[in-house]
């Protein structure tokens, strides 16, 4: 329960890495989900810390009103309810990003822009057996086991260096690159997790077969942290990532876009740990490679312990025994981890030079699991200096968001917020996807743009 | 009119912008007080073959055992009250008082003894003993006091004492001085040697009284009387040789028999008992144990295992050890056990020269002794009716919280018997009053068939029995009423469905139990 509370509080940061950003063409930062996407700007700066703010939580299985429910005299935790709502595969994550340095500008056909910030992102999958078990009980998977393949986390703190590189080719194609110097800071990564419970329904006899392969690594040695040496740390996990991207438009109505981001890898070497885990052979209780439970075995039990030390020893006799089926092997070698990489391609229908509609498809990959997600998003341009941007997203099993972006351009300002989940604000707690993004920057849109748009105009 | 509707729509979602980034808060998580949470979980609680051995053992006062050849379970009664015998009040000899006197011609006027030397011999009953013709005893302990009354009036005179039957300590021949002054002397026969001939009912014993008188002078006196008093003290020997009539020693133990107990009861017969008797004997002579009454026996109840009348003759030792004999005897084919049986009784005599005086010459000393234990070896074979055990146990669950989460549990019992028995079992819960709550938590309370046995010789088990899964509910109100009991009243029962036949019970036999149990539970009803 507490841990429950303690998730639903988390669901109160209203954030997200938001899907509208792809779509803010006047935008500078847009070039992060797609190097390719032509940019509008001639020079930008972007405020520290203020630039390029994400935020973003997505929730696809804690929801308030999946958990709870009022009483007459106080709240009902609705666990039946919340086992019942969980997809077969349900998500958890966070991702963070804060820009500390960012610029561009414009050299002809070549836009180039630097940014320098912190990310997180945080990926926790989990099967609906996860909770679905220890709530409704084997005998609700006596039919088929109760299996967990995909109970992964996978986490990483690092932050980047990069250098956006767009080209504009001719009028209809427009490409871009941004290689990436990333420095890890912490990570978790599942590389592997099973679990499988089956049940006999006649005996109950129990079979468990699990294995886990966990790496960690962080810039602080949890076991004896050094102040003085967590600055040299946070350069040692190196590694290397590529946004690549490209824009096509057929006409003035019609375009198509593609985008690979965060393609990388990051190479941990500081306070590396590597956790292993698989039954093994502890004693009779080990059959077919599990861990075999058919009853306590009289023969097998210590009477001289019961006698003298009780049940309680008994029962720590057997806990000591059972962790021999269950061992956890810890290493310290340093591994390599991929960055989650985002797939995008999309096709626009353009209204008129104010209005499109975008019809986008993300993929987030991580590790061995792939989250997609659709989205179709309008955009408008109001008096060119605000920027109206509303979306619909499909996200996992996820039907219920709908985004909205702004941005607004006062001269040589420009700010933005954008949320893939507008409803969250009216119902935050039930909200899979809590997200913002926002930012300031001082942008200086590009003059043939304005000219173009001055013409439009009249 | 495009325009205004575009406009609209601007407007509508700049609106919806500008909210989301306002939230709202409020108390999501206040006075969390009800969950409502359900689900069954089924846990194998016990898989385990259980031999009857073990149970046996555990339940039985007796030590059960294998035996070797058969792999047939039997069990042993150990009769410790062993009863010795020590015949040392044979080597105890009677105080005995004996006297005699003689008379001599004094000196008196002119006439003076031609010699000085007067002597006279005579034949004591001082060991006499009866039935025992001694040959030859070494005495262990004891005195003789020998005093001289005489008229002798004599200044210079000593009278001596001598037997051919006695020898002292250092094997000299006995001979003791009396004189004027030491007319009483008190001899320690510690070490002395008794030799008598062979034949002599009484055990006579020679003395031989010589008086020297020196330096003789006219006495007025016409005789000298000398009187000799021997009297004995104590005397006991430490070992004793000739012939004896047989003396008969009672022998009588009883031991208390706890195969049943107040919480075990039972009846049925074991076949074949293996009786045995070890009669040990390191006396110098042949004995013999005529058995009187030996048998089981309780309140109205005897179990007779070895007929009265029977003899078991142990020969005499040869050495300084135990002759022992050990004789098998099985006195009818069965055995009965039950409730009844409370003790078993050993009643009889030993007999020491059961012979007699046709026996020869035999040897008693005082380490000598007769020993007599029994122990009966039992199979378990047997015409078997029942065990049973009832036990009550302490219950105490009034503090459990929630137990109305439990919507219902159900116990399978799934046991393959490997014994040719069956079995029972039950439970009964008691409040505080004694008033009984539940009496049915088996819905029948058989819960394995016997197995299906071989028949003679070997009555071995060709086929286990398995049972149907018995399952046993318990419902939420159930469980509920006995979270209330105070006291459990436990009853097993092993029993044959036909007491007649034979069964065998192996060191091998065992029973495959496999107890889980599925338990439903409903939060819903629960404040927390």
């Amino acid at each position: 329960m507490v841990v429950l509370g303690l998730l639903l509080i988390l669901l109160q940061v209203k954030a997200q890495d938001s899907r509208v950003l792809y779509f803010m063409n006047y935008n500078p930062y847009s070039s992060y989900t797609n190097p390719g996407n032509p940019s509008h700007s001639r020079l930008y700066i972007g405020i520290p810390v203020l630039s390029n703010l994400n935020i973003s939580l997505y929730n696809s299985a804690f929801h308030y009103n999946k958990l709870f429910k009022a009483n007459e005299t106080g709240t009902t935790i609705t666990a039946d309810k919340f086992v019942n709502s969980l997809k077969k595969n349900n998500w958890l994550n966070t991702s963070l990003n804060i820009e500390l340095l960012g610029f561009g500008f414009k050299a002809d056909n070549l836009f180039v822009s630097v940014g320098y910030r912190i990310r997180l992102e945080e990926y926790f999958s989990f099967p609906d057996v996860l909770f679905k078990l220890p709530v409704k009980g084997n005998m609700a998977y006596v039919d088929e086991p109760a299996e967990m393949k995909k109970l992964r986390l996978n986490a990483m703190l690092y932050h980047e260096l990069s250098v956006g590189l767009q080209y504009k080719l001719n009028e209809h194609l427009c490409i871009g690159i941004r290689p990436k110097l990333l420095m890890g800071l912490a990570n978790i990564n599942t590389k592997n997790s099973y679990f499988k419970l089956t049940t006999d329904p006649q005996t109950y006899e129990m079979n468990i077969q699990e294995q886990l392969h966990v790496n960690t690594a962080m810039v602080v040695n949890p076991d004896s942290v050094d102040i003085m040496k967590i600055l040299p740390n946070v350069f040692k996990n190196m590694g290397f990532g590529i946004d690549l991207g490209a824009t096509y438009q057929f006409n003035d109505h019609f375009g198509v876009s593609a985008a690979v981001t965060d393609l990388g890898f990051i190479k941990w070497k500081t306070n590396p740990r590597t956790f292993k885990s698989e039954v093994a052979d502890g004693g009779a209780f080990y059959q077919d490679g599990g861990f075999c439970f058919s009853g306590l075995n009289t023969n097998r039990l210590n009477m001289d312990s019961l006698m003298e030390g009780g049940v309680d020893q008994v029962v720590g006799q057997y806990k000591d025994s059972l962790l021999n089926y269950f061992p956890l092997e810890q290493t310290y070698q340093s591994y390599v981890t991929t960055t989650y990489a985002k797939i995008y391609l999309s096709g626009y229908y353009r209204i008129n030079k104010q209005n499109a509609f975008t019809l986008m498809f993300r993929g987030d990959i991580i590790g061995k699991s792939f989250l997609p997600s659709f989205t179709l998003a309008y955009s408008g341009n109001f008096f060119n200096l605000l920027d109206i941007y509303a979306t619909y997203s499909i996200i996992g099993n996820d039907y219920l968001n709908v985004g909205a972006g702004l941005g607004l351009r006062l001269g040589p300002i420009q700010l933005y917020a954008a949320t893939d989940n507008v409803l969250a604000a009216f119902s935050p707690m039930n909200s899979s996807m809590l997200n913002v993004q926002m930012g300031l920057m001082v942008n200086l849109s590009d003059k043939k743009n304005k000219k173009i748009k001055s013409k439009t105009d009249n | 009119m495009k325009k205004f509707w575009l406009f609209t729509v601007k407007i509508t979602i700049f609106s919806l912008v500008i909210l989301s980034f306002v939230s709202c808060r409020k108390d999501y998580f206040n006075n969390i007080n009800s969950v409502e949470a359900s689900g069954e979980w089924g846990v194998p609680l016990l898989n385990s073959d259980i031999y009857i051995g073990d149970v046996l053992s555990s339940f039985a006062a007796m030590d059960i055992e294998e035996d070797a050849s058969s792999g047939m379970l039997k069990f042993s009664l150990f009769m410790d009250s062993t009863q010795l015998i020590r015949p040392t009040e044979m080597l105890q000899i009677n105080n005995h008082v004996y006297s005699n006197s003689f008379s001599f011609p004094a000196p008196s006027g002119d006439f003076i003894p031609p010699v000085n030397e007067f002597q006279m011999t005579f034949q004591s009953d001082l060991l006499d003993q009866d039935n025992f013709e001694i040959e030859e005893g070494i005495v262990k302990s004891g005195t003789i006091t020998i005093t001289i009354n005489t008229d002798i009036d004599q200044s210079n005179y000593s009278i001596h004492i001598s037997s051919p039957n006695i020898f002292d300590a250092q094997n000299a021949p006995f001979e003791v001085v009396f004189t004027p002054t030491t007319l009483t002397q008190t001899i320690d026969l510690t070490g002395f040697k008794f030799v008598i001939g062979p034949a002599d009912l009484e055990n006579t014993i020679s003395y031989t009284t010589t008086v020297y008188i020196t330096d003789i002078v006219s006495s007025p006196l016409s005789q000298y009387v000398v009187q000799t008093d021997f009297e004995s003290n104590s005397v006991l020997f430490k070992s004793l040789k000739g012939k004896m009539d047989p003396k008969s020693y009672p022998v009588r133990f009883t031991n208390p028999i706890s195969f049943f107990s107040d919480n075990l009861s039972g009846n049925f017969t074991l076949l074949n008992p293996k009786y045995s008797v070890k009669v040990g004997n390191s006396v110098g002579a042949a004995c013999r144990f005529i058995a009187d009454s030996v048998g089981f026996r309780g309140p109205g109840f005897y179990s007779t295992i070895l007929n009265p009348g029977t003899q078991i003759n142990c020969d005499a030792s040869t050495g300084n050890g135990y002759y022992e004999i050990t004789v098998n005897e099985g006195t009818g084919n069965e055995l009965v056990f039950s409730n009844q049986v409370k003790e078993f009784l050993f009643d009889g005599n030993a007999i020491i020269n059961p012979l007699g005086m046709s026996a020869g010459t035999i040897t008693i000393d005082d380490q000598a002794a007769v020993y007599v234990t029994s122990r009966i070896e039992v199979g378990l074979e047997s015409k078997f009716d029942y065990v049973e055990y009832m036990d009550t146990i302490d219950f105490q669950m009034d503090d459990v919280k929630y137990n109305q989460v439990i919507e219902e549990a159900v116990l399978r019992l799934a046991i393959v018997n490997g014994i040719p028995l069956s079995g029972e079992a039950q439970l009964y819960f008691y409040d505080s009053q004694q008033n009984i709550i539940i009496d049915t938590l088996m819905p029948s309370p058989q819960i394995f068939r016997a197995a299906t046995s071989a028949g003679a010789p070997d009555y071995q088990v060709i086929s286990p029995t398995t049972s149907v899964p018995k399952l046993i509910t318990i419902t939420g109100s159930q469980f509920t009423e006995i979270l209330k009991a105070d006291k459990i009243i436990v009853r097993c029962k092993l029993y044959s469905e036909n007491p007649n036949n034979i069964i065998r019970i192996y060191q091998n036999q065992k029973m495959s139990i496999r107890l889980g149990a599925k338990i439903k539970y409903n939060t819903n009803s629960v404040e927390l």
